[in-house]
């Protein structure tokens, strides 16, 4: 009756109401991109340390130098660098008439004041990176002159998107805002950000390669559960996101393009042994021999990862070969390094702090393979997870990289007594800092690079720090209005990327 | 007129004399919550390793070291300004947080109220109209069938069938009504469906008893035997009598849509209130989860205020009961 | 009563189910076809005879993680029906006899704690004070309790002005006996009435609450973390989350049922229903 022709009536009005999903969404022309992230927690370089979010921070900041397809250093905001006959002070050359979206001229002296913040801000998560430079000069208005330690031909490498995202010196006068909201020279600037809901951007026609860059807006939303990225991209919520592995399929039978990028990416367990039960070596060994590298392959990248136990897929140059399965998957012989270090099965209880949902799954894994040897693990969630972990409390743990420009950055990072993923500072394995010291001497194109890098790898992986597990690519989806993406390793390069409005 | 207006402002006096002490009452375990929780934002800001120094120090910073009276007196004061505070995970203004969030809750929950009156009370007058026959039955059978399906599992669903399945509906995710009406409504459909059917059952039962019950009574009777048109009769007796217990169980419902947002906010994606809520308390940020807490009681105070109201007009009967 | 319900073809379904599901919790692990913990390499299979609900992400048997997620659930429900219980009865009872300031006192405490949105703060004061399903189901049970209270309350007042107890009281009966005497026969049905509901919720909650990951404690099973879990997989498995859907469906609507049931069977239309179908059954025979 009357309700009927009422329900009738609304059921009508929703349908074609919603017939009009996506129309008056863009203006006409305009190009934006709709990206679903996780909305960065710091805006500042120097602070956010985390690996995926350079990614994004990318969007607001450019950097000295940049990488190709073949991971090679290329110009960026530096035109070209030249070392001096020793190999121990470089000179960045800067391209001329470049501002930062706040008017700052982007010149010598702004570069050396970043790379000085970038060393001794205290909650800075580069400067264990750094630790090569000893000094940098403003050389008139173009020229950076970076005086180093020792002799190292990585530093081009290093100052690339990772580390040298330059901030404008004036925003950097207040950190706490900076770290808010990103101040910089990149291809896009911040219109809108509010916290926790949406950034907006739109293209910065002064950035360098501007004439590069197709898109007109960015659009940052909250990445929302896997499960309903592939949905949200069907439906044209948005343009771009991340994928899980799991979701592949789904992608691909809902028309959307999945993109495997390359990448350095390698994902460890982290352990810190300078809190017990880690402490006593023969445990840190069971827990090499307790992990099915396999099993992590299979469950969670669905085979489109491989195995890895060093801190990069094994087609990497710094890969070494000569330390390949150095600790096969053996549960008999783990349980039996226990028993000999007095430990009866179930006796050693740990937590197992992750950072979030993304890490459920290996989190799980790790657990039934350590109760498999006798270790009972308690899985925790912590919302907070950067702090106890980039600040060393944490006893067991689970990360992973997204790879760095310079190899001998990644071995640092993993294996240097202050390397961000070195969940054991100040611990570091004998021999090491020598071989990183000689692989750093290395001109890149000398004959016995690769030799020195693997050396240097083989030192660093006696760490009893890191098990590394499994390395997979990163793994984008996006709608089919979206251009290509150029496959530079690990990173996302916005010039030439289209989409159609 | 001056009658209407007068009762009206009665029963709004009265209500708003019951629902201050539900405020005070409310806000005072919200912020006790604090205590209880033993958070503090050093643990957000410092870490495990923060030395009690640092520790104090930033609890003086924010005020938390003064006794719990003062710190309670100023933020009931501050709340009432409409100040709620700062959150202890990135110093942003906790009401432009929530007011955001707020927006995106209250269009879906907004939506799914709409829904559940208008298919409730369809429903329940049609389940009256035809009591006992089949149609009854049916409507009746369907009704409990649907007041047993949690938001989360018709979410789920509706997002299968119509999203995925039809892709008539986005399945996540938030416009704002910048981008288009019929957009921005695309988005709220699925999600405020999959909240309404709890009010839709519960709406059509009451409503189909309160009139079955009505149309016992002795005046329906005595008006059909004057020989009122059964549609006079419905409207200007049985309705305005049997509406009273359908109106009451809707002023109940507002918190369950509320709460059910916290999920179906997880299912689509929307970055609302229950998902400010959940990653706040997971957080520890407590005055973040205070400031929802403060919100939610109010918006349910605010829509009981006007249900009571409502209902007085229409239903002098059951006002008289309150 | 229990009888009286039982009479019922849906007492008997209700009650049907409710045990089994009861049953489940007690002995599920035990009847388990497999290790609810224990992961293969065989993940996200269909259903065979092997693995009658197929397996999941991590090669664990389903349905043995249903049986072994039944516990939680259960126990869950009870425990928030139990406290709204205690926490509301009592007073409601006691409010028509303590005096008119205990009398306000908790009619507004009831008011306020109708009006809180239960599952924000549930979720808001877990993820406080501890993360676990009891602390959830405690504050569930108390801001349920207003329904307890009021049913209590109003069974109460109806009884405590009707002639016999006044004449008992006259007769120099105490508060206690006239409550135990004539009060709770009174009071019973609609405390098992809104027990009944109450259970029901408490199923619903749950099953949100670990749907959210909270009181999840992995690798520890629940039915709402299974479904979580599923729905991430969902390319692979399209009809898993069916699985435990219908177990919470049909575990809350058996509690409504016997909700129903009780309602039916107890006061005016009950007794006038059994009469009749006494008669028919009689004019049978």
């Amino acid at each position: 009756m009357r309700g009927k022709r009422w329900a009738a009536a609304a059921v009508a009005l929703t349908l074609g109401l919603a017939g009009c999903a996506g129309d008056g969404a863009r203006a006409s022309g305009e190009s934006t991109l709709r990206w679903a992230v996780t909305l960065p927690a710091h805006w500042d370089p120097v602070v956010s340390g985390s690996g995926a979010q350079f990614r994004i921070l990318s969007l607001a900041y450019a950097s000295l130098t940049e990488i190709d397809e073949n991971g090679r250093a290329v110009p960026a905001l530096a035109e070209s660098w030249d070392y001096n006959d020793k190999g121990d002070q470089v000179t960045f050359h800067l391209r001329p008439g470049l501002t930062f979206t706040d008017g700052e001229p982007l010149n010598a002296a702004a570069v050396k004041a970043y790379l000085e913040r970038a060393k001794t801000q205290k909650n800075s998560a580069l400067f264990g990176d750094l630790t090569s430079i000893e000094s940098v000069t403003a050389r008139g208005e173009l020229d950076v002159v970076v005086d180093l330690t020792q002799v190292d031909y990585q530093i081009p490498l290093l100052l690339g998107e990772r580390v040298a995202q330059i901030t404008s010196p004036k925003a950097a006068r207040d950190p706490a805002a900076l770290d808010r909201s990103p101040v910089g020279a990149g291809p896009f600037v911040v219109t809108e950000n509010v916290p926790g809901s949406h950034v907006y951007l739109k293209k910065n026609p002064d950035y360098w390669d501007a004439a590069n860059i197709h898109i007109d807006r960015v659009e940052l939303l909250p990445a929302p559960d896997n499960a309903t990225v592939v949905s949200g991209l069907k439906t044209g919520v948005y343009d771009f996101a991340n994928l899980t592995p799991s979701q592949v399929k789904a992608a691909e039978a809902a028309g959307l393009d999945v993109v495997f990028q390359p990448g350095f990416n390698a994902s460890n367990i982290s352990v810190n042994v300078n809190k017990e039960p880690f402490t006593n070596p023969a445990v840190v060994d069971a827990v090499r021999h307790a992990t099915n590298r396999q099993e992590f392959v299979d469950k969670i990248t669905f085979g489109y990862g491989k195995p890895t136990d060093q801190p990069f897929p094994p087609e990497y140059v710094a890969y070494d070969k000569e330390s390949a399965d150095r600790y096969p998957f053996d549960p008999e012989k783990a349980k039996r390094l226990l028993a000999e270090a007095g430990y009866a099965p179930g006796q050693i209880k740990l937590d197992l702090v992750i950072a979030g949902p993304a890490y459920a799954t290996a989190a799980e894994i790790v657990q039934s393979q350590l109760a498999a040897v006798g270790i009972d693990v308690t899985i925790k969630v912590d919302p907070n997870w950067e702090k106890p972990f980039f600040g060393k409390e944490l006893t067991l743990s689970l990360y992973g990289t997204t790879g760095r420009e310079s190899p001998v950055q990644t071995l640092t990072a993993h294996f240097g007594p202050n390397g961000p993923l070195n969940l054991s500072s100040p611990y570091q394995p004998d021999g090491f800092e020598e071989a990183v010291s000689l692989a750093r001497r290395t001109p890149l194109d000398s004959p016995d690079y690769a030799t020195n890098l693997q050396a240097a790898t083989r030192a660093g992986l006696a760490s009893r720090a890191l098990v590394f597990t499994y390395s997979q690519p990163n793994i984008f989806v996006k709608s089919p209005r979206v251009s290509d993406l150029k496959p530079i390793p690990g990173q996302i390069h916005w010039t030439g990327l289209r989409v159609e409005p | 007129m001056t009658g209407h207006l007068r009762r009206a402002a009665g029963v709004l006096v009265r209500s708003v004399a019951i629902f201050v002490p539900v405020f005070l009452v409310a806000s005072f375990v919200t912020f006790a919550l604090r205590s209880l929780s033993g958070l503090s934002p050093a643990n957000l800001q410092l870490g495990e390793s923060a030395t009690p120094e640092a520790v104090a120090r930033i609890e003086h910073q924010w005020g938390l070291d003064r006794p719990f009276l003062t710190q309670y007196l100023d933020w009931f004061g501050d709340l009432l300004a409409g100040d709620l505070g700062q959150s202890w995970y990135n110093g942003a203004e906790i009401s432009r947080l929530l007011a955001e969030g707020a927006v995106i809750s209250l269009s879906v929950a907004g939506l799914a109220l709409l829904i559940g009156v208008v298919f409730g009370f369809g429903f329940g007058v049609l389940a009256a109209l035809r009591r006992t026959t089949w149609v009854d039955r049916a409507i009746t059978g369907g009704m409990t069938v649907i007041s047993v399906m949690p938001s989360f599992v018709v979410g789920i669903a509706l997002v299968a069938v119509f999203a995925v399945g039809l892709g008539w509906f986005p399945s996540a995710g938030y416009a704002p009504t910048e981008r288009g009406f019929g957009v921005w409504l695309a988005h709220i459909t699925l999600p405020a469906l999959a909240l309404s059917f709890d009010t839709v059952s519960d709406v059509a039962r009451q409503l189909r008893a309160g009139l079955v019950a009505a149309y016992r009574e002795n005046y329906v009777t005595g008006a059909i035997v004057r020989g009122l048109s059964p549609r006079r009769v419905f409207f200007r007796h049985v309705l305005r009598n049997g509406i009273g217990p359908a109106l009451a169980v809707l002023g109940l419902k507002f918190p369950n849509l509320l709460g059910g947002a916290v999920v179906t906010e997880a299912i689509f994606g929307m970055p609302g209130f229950g998902q400010f809520a959940a990653g706040s308390a997971q957080r520890g940020d407590v005055p973040a989860v205070q400031g929802v807490l403060v919100v939610s009681i109010v918006l349910v105070v605010v829509f009981n205020l006007v249900v009571n109201v409502v209902l007085a007009r229409v239903a002098p009967a059951s006002a008289r009961g309150v | 009563m229990v009888r009286r319900v039982l009479g019922l073809t849906s007492g008997r379904i209700a009650i049907g189910i409710l045990v089994t599901v009861g049953l489940l919790a007690a002995v599920g692990p035990l009847i388990a076809p497999h290790d609810p913990l224990a992961g293969t390499t065989d993940i996200l299979a269909s259903p065979s005879s092997r693995h009658p609900l197929g397996t999941d992400y991590l090669g664990r048997d389903v349905l043995s993680r249903l049986l072994d997620g039944s516990r939680v659930s259960v126990l869950g429900a009870v425990q928030v029906a139990l406290i709204a219980l205690v926490v509301g009865v009592v007073p409601g009872i006691l409010s028509v006899y303590l005096g008119r300031a205990f009398e306000w006192a908790t009619l507004r405490l009831a008011d306020t704690l109708i009006a809180l949105p239960f599952l924000v703060f549930a979720v808001a004061v877990t993820a406080l004070l501890g993360n676990g399903i009891p602390q959830a189901m405690f504050v569930v049970g108390v801001m349920v309790s207003p329904l307890f209270y009021r049913v209590a309350r109003a069974a109460t007042l109806s009884v405590a002005r009707s002639p016999y107890v006044e004449a008992a009281v006259v007769a120099g009966a105490s508060v206690g006996w006239v409550v135990r005497r004539h009060v709770w026969v009174k009071v019973l049905p609609p405390i098992a009435v809104a027990l009944a509901n109450t259970t029901g919720v408490g199923f619903v909650v749950v099953a949100s609450l670990t749907f959210l990951g909270i009181g999840v404690r992995p690798p520890a099973p629940t039915w709402g973390g299974v479904l979580a879990a599923d729905l991430g997989y969902l390319s692979f498995r399209p009809w898993a989350p069916l699985a435990p859907t219908v177990l919470i469906m049909a575990t809350v609507w058996a509690c409504n049922l016997l909700a129903d049931a009780i309602r039916d069977v107890t006061g005016e239309a009950g007794r006038a229903l059994l009469d009749a179908r006494r008669v028919r059954a009689g004019r049978e025979a």
